[in-house]
């Protein structure tokens, strides 16, 4: 076995060592906290997790359709039975009761603790013959009061109070007692998961639990952010695994097209393979685990990798030993390596662990990849062999004029023309709605925010924290700002708030209202004078003065009490611990006026909550993210520059390999733009893939090549990479995924126009390609 | 209350009565079915009334109070599914009953709309007494299980809620009636509690 043979099999090995320790260790996570700024405060990640995965996160929204509503009233009955029945599910509502019997019968006991209309003079005299003649008048109304059974212990309808704020204001339309849309048509159902809104496994069985519960013939429909994300993982996988298979054939033929061999194709397959290795293995050993995101995007980019065999592929020839062609090409390969990792290095200084990682995927892949090509495959490559499909591609090549001072004129007057568009053109050109990056289309997201507001789910766009040392301070705090709030419902500036005090007041509040509860003996005569003149039998409220009794002793109800409840489900969603203090979420609906709104946080922020808005907050971080991917584009063009100075020692020759890289960058983001096309961090990092294939283009063009023999063998590697980077991403780009379909589309733009810019461009002056003979020198 | 009732429907009547008698003269017919068949003649008896209206007194006899409510007002039909219903009582609310909507009209003039089917107990209360006078046997029978005593002239009609939600609520509506009028509502409520209204017709 030669040595090279020996080092190939070392490779190989290594590499099946490699993948092995990938496939047993490497683990994928899907949270979003990798790709928030470190400079986030641990408060704001957990909860801005919370409000992603937390209990809001974990609600699914479910439609009957296809039936006459009597029969979708029975099915939606049926269908919230079995899916409590399940076990998916911790809360499934339907506009039925909210408790059951026992529930109900127990807070009944803490209704004067719990009702807001208890105060001190709620039980006097006059309050007391308001009431009762009122609930005289009910008692004459043809239709009856659903809580007549509670009337001699609670004449008061505290319970009535208590029910009412727990329900809220927005109440869908109700048929046969269960919830349907505003037309009528569809029944309404909000199951809350067991599972986290991430845990997408989970998310697709209570989703196809939901199906399987449903009879045939109603139409079922789901939305919710669980949906969403199985339904975008359905997509993303039908996605990738489509495109990837069909750029996965594809490229095989144009490489088997270019070499005519089989062997060649897999043998070049190698680096790839390494490059994805190497990656994942890079990220996991330093971070623990690899981000989804980093994993998809790091392996779309690194694709590239697969240039590096084929230009050794393209310059083998049967004048001179694999090694000795390596050894005349690796200089530029290593150098082209080298420039395009150190544009990613500069990704990786930033605040933003998930760009830390894809930095860090990037540069080991590239260079794994450029050292496999170098060692790897020597062993495996035949010797004194050609590719056929050489003379015919020389041929043309030697044909196309020398591009004159006209292309090249021409070539520089395009990119200025971009330029001065890029700089004369008004508006952003950045995308930073997050929304626009999912795969979900806007019409299922607008019926799911119709759905939502007609059901009264919380909008999470505005939610406002009060913090306090345990739960009793963080309720005291929302109620506090609830009487804040109150004022703003009543001026119309929101509809309605949702706050954890509204399910159950602070033990100080409870307390309070039974100080306020008067004496047996005073409610037995303030009672039977308010009742003097009523034909009510005179111990007909005896129940109620032993209830008032009852409660003055009843201490009050805590958090824990409710575990386990209907209602200690609400309050979870809304009161929770955060690190070692507690936080009660308030989340405002309806906002209808803004500004209003915007000078009520900015007075009462000061005192000590925190407003977030997830649909701003969520903006900022991506304005934020690619503000910094920018800046370190930059710096890595920098670093670039750099590099090429240094590894061709001749500012000519460096400008002459910079130039058709920035050039297409220009173009593409002109063309980009001009077809509406708005710019995100993942366009960005695309440019920065443009650029570093726009520099091995430049670089292998502009080599010092007297030989014609060797200029033909290298434009036959430039063809048979700019073909299949160009399929393979001009595949991507028919994806339905913004993220895909946008990676796709620049990456072909930009090495279209890279291609062409380096031809043109950065061709060395004085080497004219004379009538060439491809296997001659 | 004054039957607007078509001269075919007299005729339909009559021919009750008397088919009834002879019916009844007749000593071992199947009781169920001589039932059923009355049945089936006083809902088209009152099926064929266009409109009605008269004066009510209502009673009601609640466990809580020491002296029944009692409640004076007027109600008005027209068919097929329009009930009224109001209190002398200027403080107190009128109902008003259309199609599948319910207007509760408040003293000061505002009014409130409920759709009856929200809640199945709704429907059901209403058409335990819409439903007799229109003479609607089907949508009766959907809510309750119905019993029929007496004869054509004086029948007595037992509505017993087939729904359990109901029957948590209310026992029995009783109907009183002969021919094609109405003339006594008693409501017995699950909790003991009942009510009678009588319903007169203005001239009578």
């Amino acid at each position: 076995m030669g040595r090279a043979r020996l080092i190939a099999w070392l490779w190989l090995t290594a590499l099946a060592l490699a993948l092995a320790w990938v496939l047993l260790h490497a683990r994928v996570r899907n949270d979003m906290t990798s790709f928030m700024p470190r400079g986030a405060t641990a408060t704001q990640r957990l909860l801005m997790n919370e409000l992603r995965e937390g209990p809001v996160a974990r609600l699914t929204i479910i439609t009957l359709g296809g039936a006459e509503p009597g029969a979708l009233a029975e099915e939606s009955k049926r269908l919230a039975a079995r899916l409590h029945a399940s076990g998916h599910f911790v809360r499934v509502a339907n506009g039925e009761r909210l408790f059951d019997a026992a529930e109900l019968e127990r807070l009944f006991a803490y209704r004067y603790h719990l009702s807001p209309t208890v105060d001190a003079g709620r039980f006097g005299e006059e309050s007391l013959r308001t009431a009762l003649e009122r609930r005289l008048r009910e008692l004459a109304s043809p239709v009856p009061t659903l809580d007549r059974p509670w009337l001699t212990r609670d004449p008061t309808a505290e319970m009535r109070a208590v029910l009412s704020a727990w329900r809220g204001e927005a109440q869908p339309r109700r048929f046969r007692g269960v919830w349907f849309d505003g037309e009528g048509e569809r029944a309404l159902l909000l199951a809350q998961t067991r599972a986290p809104g991430f845990d997408l496994d989970a998310q697709e069985a209570a989703q196809r639990a939901i199906r399987d519960a449903v009879d045939g013939k109603y139409v079922v429909g789901m939305s919710g952010p669980g949906v969403f994300a199985v339904d975008s993982r359905a997509i993303i996988r039908a996605d990738t695994r489509r495109l990837g298979i069909l750029a996965g054939v594809v490229a095989f033929f144009i490489l088997l097209a270019g070499y005519r061999s089989a062997r060649l194709v897999i043998i070049g397959a190698l680096p790839l393979l390494s490059a994805v290795v190497a990656g994942i293995a890079a990220v996991t050993v330093l971070f623990g685990a690899i981000h989804g995101i980093v994993l998809a995007f790091g392996i779309t980019v690194i694709g590239v990798a697969i240039d590096y065999p084929i230009h050794l592929f393209s310059h083998l020839n049967v004048d001179e030993s694999v090694r000795r062609t390596l050894k005349q090409i690796w200089p530029t390969i290593r150098l082209g390596a080298i420039t395009t990792a150190m544009g990613y290095l500069a990704m990786s200084g930033t605040d933003f662990p998930g760009l830390t990682q894809f930095a860090t995927f990037a540069i080991a892949g590239l260079l794994s990849a450029a050292a496999c090509t170098r060692w790897g495959l020597v062993g495996w490559l035949p010797e004194r062999w050609a590719p056929r499909s050489r003379t015919t591609i020389a041929e043309g090549y030697a044909r196309l004029p020398r591009p004159g001072r006209g292309w090249i004129g021409l070539t520089l007057a395009l990119g200025v023309l971009a330029l001065v568009y890029l700089m004369a053109r008004d508006g952003s050109p950045w995308e930073d709605d997050i929304a626009a990056l999912s795969p979900i289309p806007e019409s299922v997201m607008a019926e799911e925010r119709h759905l939502h507001a007609q059901l009264g789910v919380p909008d999470t766009n505005h939610v406002l924290i009060v913090q306090g040392t345990d739960a009793q301070a963080a309720l005291e705090g929302s109620e506090a700002l609830g009487t804040e709030l109150d004022r703003l419902v009543a001026r119309g500036v929101i509809t309605r708030f949702d706050s954890p005090s509204r399910y159950l007041p602070s033990i100080a509040t409870q307390r309070a209202r039974q100080r306020s509860l008067p004496e047996p003996d005073r409610l037995r005569r303030d009672l039977a004078r308010a009742q003097a003149d009523m034909p009510f039998k005179e111990d007909a409220f005896a129940p109620f003065v032993a209830a008032i009794e009852a409660a003055r002793a009843l201490s009050p109800l805590t958090p824990a009490d409710l575990e386990g409840t209907a209602l200690g489900l609400r309050l979870r969603s809304t009161l929770l611990p955060v690190e070692d203090r507690w936080a009660a979420l308030v989340t405002l609906s309806g906002v209808r006026d803004a500004a209003a709104l915007d000078h009520f946080l900015a007075r009462y922020r000061a005192t000590g909550f925190s407003h977030l808005d997830l649909k701003r907050d969520t903006r900022l971080l991506m304005a934020d993210f690619r503000r910094h991917g920018a800046t370190r584009v930059l710096w890595g063009l920098a670093a670039i520059i750099l590099v090429l100075l240094v590894g061709l020692r001749s500012a000519n020759r460096a400008l002459r390999v910079l130039l058709p890289g920035l050039l297409a960058v220009l173009l593409d983001v002109a063309i980009l733009l001009l077809l509406g096309e708005r710019l995100s961090l993942f366009h960005l990092v695309s440019l920065l893939l443009v650029i570093g294939i726009g520099i091995d283009y430049g670089l292998f063009f502009s080599r010092e090549e007297t030989d014609a023999g060797m200029r033909a063998r290298t434009f036959h590697g430039l063809v048979v990479c700019v073909l299949s980077t160009v399929s393979v991403f001009g595949i991507l780009a028919t994806s339905r995924l913004p993220v895909l379909h946008g990676i796709g589309f620049t990456v072909t733009v930009g090495v279209a126009a890279s291609f062409l810019a380096a031809m043109i461009l950065a061709r060395p002056p004085g080497v004219r390609p004379d009538r060439l003979d491809p296997e001659a020198g | 209350m004054t039957s607007g009732v078509r001269p075919e429907g007299f005729v339909v009547v009559h021919a009750t009565v008397l088919l009834a008698c002879l019916l009844n003269a007749w000593p071992v017919l199947s009781v169920s079915a001589a039932v059923e068949a009355n049945l089936a003649q006083v809902m088209h008896g009152l099926s064929q009334v266009r409109s009605a209206e008269g004066r009510f007194t209502e009673r009601r006899y609640l466990s809580i109070l020491s002296e029944p409510l009692v409640l004076e007002g007027a109600v008005s039909y027209r068919a097929p599914d329009y009930v009224r219903k109001e209190y002398d009582d200027p403080e107190s609310e009128s109902y008003v009953v259309r199609g599948d909507k319910l207007t509760i009209e408040l003293p000061d003039g505002r009014r409130r709309d409920l759709a009856i089917d929200e809640h199945p107990v709704l429907r059901a209360f209403v058409e335990s007494y819409r439903g007799t006078l229109a003479g609607d046997l089907e949508t009766l029978r959907r809510y309750f299980d119905l019993a029929l005593s007496g004869s054509i002239d004086d029948w007595r009609l037992r509505l017993t809620p087939r729904l359990p939600e109901l029957a948590q609520y209310l026992s029995a509506v009783v109907m009183q009636g002969s021919g094609a009028r109405v003339w006594r509502v008693e409501t017995l409520e699950a909790s003991g509690d009942r009510s009678v209204m009588i319903i007169e017709s203005p001239g009578g």
